[in-house]
């Protein structure tokens, strides 16, 4: 059935061809669309006949407006998602498995990717995605301030971790006379997912049973939210929502000595506290059972809808491409996924060593992508991520206690997943 | 005599200081606009830049698409006026100058609708417009909120104190009913018109939530819903939001300063009808 | 008021009409009944059938997928601690935000109705500005007022020897932050109003009672407050109606945090329906907000009704 329907796509796109431009519908989002014009004139340069019309989508209403676009008919020929929304538009029936084209290709193999980041893209045993650049945390560091307070290495377990904290805290206190902080953990339910880190490490998991119900109330999970916790409690971490709005400006001043953030704040320090530079470094996450944490970062995808399959597939080769992928990283600082680009570029005998493995802040990301996984990927995640940190948030405020919080997490996000489980129990879900 | 000036004198201080209080933030939102990124991290906070720069307007319409959303908000905004005044209007002129049978019948169905909240409708509204295909698109944004009982009303008492003799002397000359409606009641309505377009425009210009669910390609961006996605990728720059919101809110504040009378006097004759 | 009725009609008797003049009102109100049809009562009463199915992001591929639950999601609303909360945020910012808007506008309304006061229209205006502003701009701005580190307010606060203190990220006064900015924002309206309303006061009243020897306090009271009774019946349904739709504010300023205290029905609603795509649950959550809407209206005319009969 899907054959007869490629076939027609084939046939369809072939003769649509012969009539003149073919014409390809992209949504990139934010500051990535911004970067890629080049890098398409360039497509269109080597495959004349093909015309790309790349549309820029804001990140912070990407989410909603691919669901709404998907709802009203109107999604593009293909589309750079982020990869933690791929199962949720595949619930929906909206991508094209893309195992096909694999099979085929010279440029996209599986080998090539990072393994935690390829999984984001495979729901079932199908792949719906490439991994076009990827992003990890990685943990931002004071070198300067961890170094005067005696510790010359960044934290490698979740004791310095706490140790290290604690000893920020209590100097920047000190030093600028005001309540000052060790580590930035957020404590607003939305886009930081440290919890989740820390869950993982303790070699927990928040689902279970094929993500079906929830898992907060094993003890791995316990642990792992009492030590979240225990960085309020304790002071190391700031209460507020609001810190992020001027995170850099916190960073720089010591009100904040560390923070667990994406590759993108290389640039954003650089930028806007130039004057910090060489005094902070990144590191990876800190080791307790292991040091897992997410797999993010976008994928290309093709929409069922399209009309243009294999165009689309040209372009998704042709940014997939080592060369193309360190362009596009020089442009939007926004790491390879492809393995091989990360040593692409040259040694100078100088020593100097331009490749991204040569640099310390980014290679860190290099370690903490060898040890990345997916998010589930179910429809529902956010609404579960929503209701644990809702329920984090109230421990750390003093609300409930740590066992209280996790009986009511428990209990909502079970009923967050009764709608999956029903699909699930009467076969209607097809993975 | 004298008392009483002095007294005048401390009083009007008094409400001016508290005008100037009120005043401040538009102040602070337009001064801090013109500062260059990363000036208003200052404490105490600066009220007026070292330098007069418009390097965040130039980010906003040249890079992040503001003109772009300007052209929305005015389109929507127009059209909303437009097609709202002569809908409500005919409706208005019918409940005002015709006796008919279902006049109650639908004159109550009218006053309903303003005691049910927006929200009851707006998932099942969303669908419809998602099956018609009109989400992403103006008249998505515009026909489920053209009716507007409130302003039926408002042309019904307003056109009710046209006197029907000049009705019947029209029919008398050959007028069709139409023809009455733009060539006699429109012209002499032209207060409410004015008063109800001004109380449209500035209410679409400045809606947030609808916008929001319809229009969800950027696009087609309201300034508020584009002002809002700036936040979430711009809230560390100060200054770029506070020129975010002078675009967005200033047009319509001098819309509003160059029609004041009519705004007002509406105002009042909403609060005092029946 | 003069009508046309169907016998004068018939016996004027006018050339060159297209439709009858009995079809003409029916014309001319048919556009706004059928939006009025299209685009609110079949809403509502779809509405009201999906508030007992489990429509949901599932049921927007495939509309098999939306189950019938009954009152499912009505009984899970009134468990969820979430929508409790959401209740009671919003009556905190009713309760505490509407008498004090009034409060407020009733304040500059008297002190600019006195003729003492120069250049009335002028600060009139000035009083009136932040309600034509746009609400997510102005949201925004206030936003930055309320930083803790580099805000306006905490700077203010500061020449009267107050802590700075992060307004926003607070759980206990985020919600009163909001509501110090909704008065500011809506004050002007309701002032306007007022304005209105007491110039409709003769002016023989306040004269007699000044023969009577009232002072202005007592002419306030006697007089002032009771013939504005009318207009404050008014102007509490307005802000009522508006402020249990309490949405922009916190979706722009808090999220609706910290730990929900900011949440409000119509967030949730939006959350749950738009966020969440749990439209059936949304859809319940906004039929309760009618009630509530229709029931508390109810109440305030009959209590003020009682109060003026007094």
């Amino acid at each position: 059935m899907s054959l007869m329907v490629m076939l027609v796509f084939v046939v369809f796109g072939c003769s649509r061809r012969n009539e003149g431009l073919t014409k390809i519908t992209f949504w990139a989002m934010g500051s990535e669309g911004e970067h890629l014009g080049s890098l398409i004139k360039e497509f269109e340069r080597e495959n004349p006949g093909i015309y790309v019309d790349l549309q820029v989508v804001p990140w912070g209403s990407a989410h909603d407006k691919l669901l709404t676009a998907f709802a009203g008919n109107a999604t593009p020929d293909m589309c750079q998602l982020g990869n933690t929304w791929i199962s949720e538009l595949h619930a929906m029936d909206a991508l094209e498995p893309l195992d096909s084209f694999i099979a085929k290709s010279n440029v996209v193999k599986e080998a090539n990717y990072f393994s935690g980041i390829w999984q984001t893209n495979v729901v079932g045993k199908k792949v719906y995605g490439i991994p076009w650049y990827v992003e990890t945390r990685a943990l931002f560091y004071r070198k300067d301030l961890l170094s005067v307070v005696g510790m010359h290495q960044p934290p490698k377990n979740w004791d310095e971790l706490l140790k290290a904290a604690k000893l920020l805290t209590s100097y920047s206190t000190k030093l600028n006379g005001r309540p000052c902080y060790g580590i930035y953990l957020p404590v607003n339910p939305g886009l930081e997912w440290d919890e989740i880190f820390f869950a993982w490490q303790n070699d927990g998991n928040i689902l279970k049973d094929d993500d079906c119900y929830s898992n907060v109330l094993s003890q791995n999970d316990r642990e792992a939210f009492d030590y979240y916790v225990k960085f309020f409690k304790l002071g190391y971490s700031p209460m507020e929502a609001n810190a992020t709005t001027n995170l850099y400006q916190a960073f720089a001043s010591g009100y904040v000595g560390m923070f667990i953030s994406g590759p993108w704040n290389i640039n954003e320090l650089r930028n806007r506290v130039g004057y910090l530079n060489g005094k902070w470094s990144v590191a990876p996450l800190p080791v307790n059972k292991n040091r897992d944490a997410n797999a993010g970062g976008s994928s290309f995808v093709i929409f069922r809808g399209s009309k243009e399959k294999e165009a689309d597939w040209k372009l998704i080769e042709f940014l997939s491409l080592p060369e193309n992928q360190l362009q596009f990283y020089r442009g939007t600082f926004d790491l390879p996924a492809v393995k091989s680009a990360w040593s692409e570029g040259s040694r100078h005998s100088s020593g100097q060593d331009s490749t991204l493995l040569g640099n310390p802040l980014i290679s860190a990301f290099y370690t903490q992508l060898e040890s990345s996984r997916p998010f589930p990927r179910i429809p529902e995640w956010e609404q579960v991520t929503d209701k644990m940190g809702q329920w984090i948030e109230t421990v750390v405020w003093g609300k409930n206690t740590l066992d209280q919080a996790l009986i009511g997490m428990d209990k909502d996000i079970n009923r967050v997943l009764e709608k999956r489980r029903w699909l699930k129990s009467t076969g209607k879900m097809a993975d | 005599m004298k008392k009483r000036s002095v007294k005048s004198l401390a009083l009007t201080s008094v409400v001016a200081v508290a005008v100037m209080l009120v005043l401040i933030p538009f102040f602070w939102m337009i001064t801090t606009s013109f500062m260059k990124s990363g000036e208003s991290f200052s404490y105490p906070p600066r009220f007026w830049p070292k330098a007069f720069t418009i390097q965040q307007y130039q980010i906003l319409f040249q890079r992040l698409h503001f003109l772009r959303d300007f052209l929305n908000s005015f389109a929507v905004a127009s059209l909303m006026t437009v097609s709202s005044l002569f809908i409500n209007s005919l409706a208005g002129f019918a409940f005002a100058k015709y006796n008919f049978k279902a006049r109650r019948f639908m004159f109550t169905s009218f006053l309903v609708t303003m005691v049910i909240p927006g929200q009851v409708g707006m998932l099942p509204v969303f669908l419809i417009l998602r099956q018609m295909g009109m989400l992403n698109t103006y008249w998505g944004l515009i026909l489920p909120g053209t009716v507007s009982a409130f302003s039926i009303f408002f042309f019904r008492q307003y056109m009710s104190t046209i006197p029907t003799d000049l009705i019947d002397s029209a029919r008398i000359d050959g007028c069709g009913d139409f023809k009455i409606y733009w060539r006699i009641m429109l012209p002499l309505a032209r207060p409410a018109l004015v008063t109800l377009g001004l109380f449209t425009f500035l209410g679409t210009w400045n809606d947030f939530m609808w916008p929001l669910i319809v229009m969800n390609k950027d696009s087609m961006y309201t300034l508020p819903v584009a002002l809002a996605n700036l936040m979430g990728e711009h809230a560390p720059d100060t200054e770029l939001m506070m020129a975010g919101s002078v675009v967005t809110t200033l047009p319509v504040m001098i819309l509003f300063l160059a029609l004041q009378k009519s705004y007002v006097s509406g105002l009042v004759a909403g609060s005092l009808k029946e | 008021m003069l009508k046309i009725s169907h016998r004068d009609k018939k016996a004027v008797g006018y050339p060159g009409t297209r439709w009858s003049s009995v079809n003409a009102p029916y014309l001319f109100i048919a556009p706004s009944f059928v939006l009025l049809a299209v685009f609110f009562v079949i809403p509502v009463v779809a509405a009201f059938l999906m508030s007992f199915t489990d429509f949901d992001i599932y049921s927007l591929a495939h509309f098999r997928f939306a189950r019938f639950v009954g009152l499912g999601n009505y009984m899970n609303l009134f468990s969820d601690p979430l929508f409790w909360k959401s209740m009671f945020n919003t009556f905190y910012f009713l309760i505490l935000g509407g008498p004090l808007t009034i409060f407020v506008a009733l304040l500059a309304a008297v002190l600019l109705n006195s003729k003492l006061v120069k250049f009335r229209s002028l600060l009139r205006l000035g009083f009136f500005a932040p309600v034509v502003a746009t609400l997510v701009a102005v949201s925004v701005v206030w936003k930055y007022i309320y930083d803790p580190r580099f805000g306006l307010l905490n700077y203010a606060l500061s020449f009267l020897g107050v802590a700075p203190r992060d307004w926003l990220s607070d759980p206990v006064w985020a919600m009163p932050a909001i509501i110090l900015f909704a008065v500011w924002k809506n004050f002007g309206y309701t002032m306007m109003i007022f304005l209105a309303g007491l110039q409709t006061i003769p002016e023989v009243l306040y004269d007699a009672a000044g023969i009577d020897g009232a002072g202005s306090w007592q002419r306030f009271w006697r007089i002032t407050v009771p013939m504005l009774a009318p207009t404050t019946l008014f102007v509490t349904v307005v802000t009522l109606i508006g402020y249990l739709q309490l949405f922009a504010e916190p979706y722009i300023m808090t999220g609706g945090g910290p730990m929900n205290s900011t949440l409000s029905i119509v967030l949730l609603m939006y959350r749950q329906g738009f966020r969440y795509w749990q439209m059936g649950y949304a859809a319940s959550l906004a039929f309760v907000l009618a009630i509530v809407i229709f029931i508390l209206t109810m109440i305030e005319m009959r209590v003020q009704k009682e109060g003026s009969a007094v």
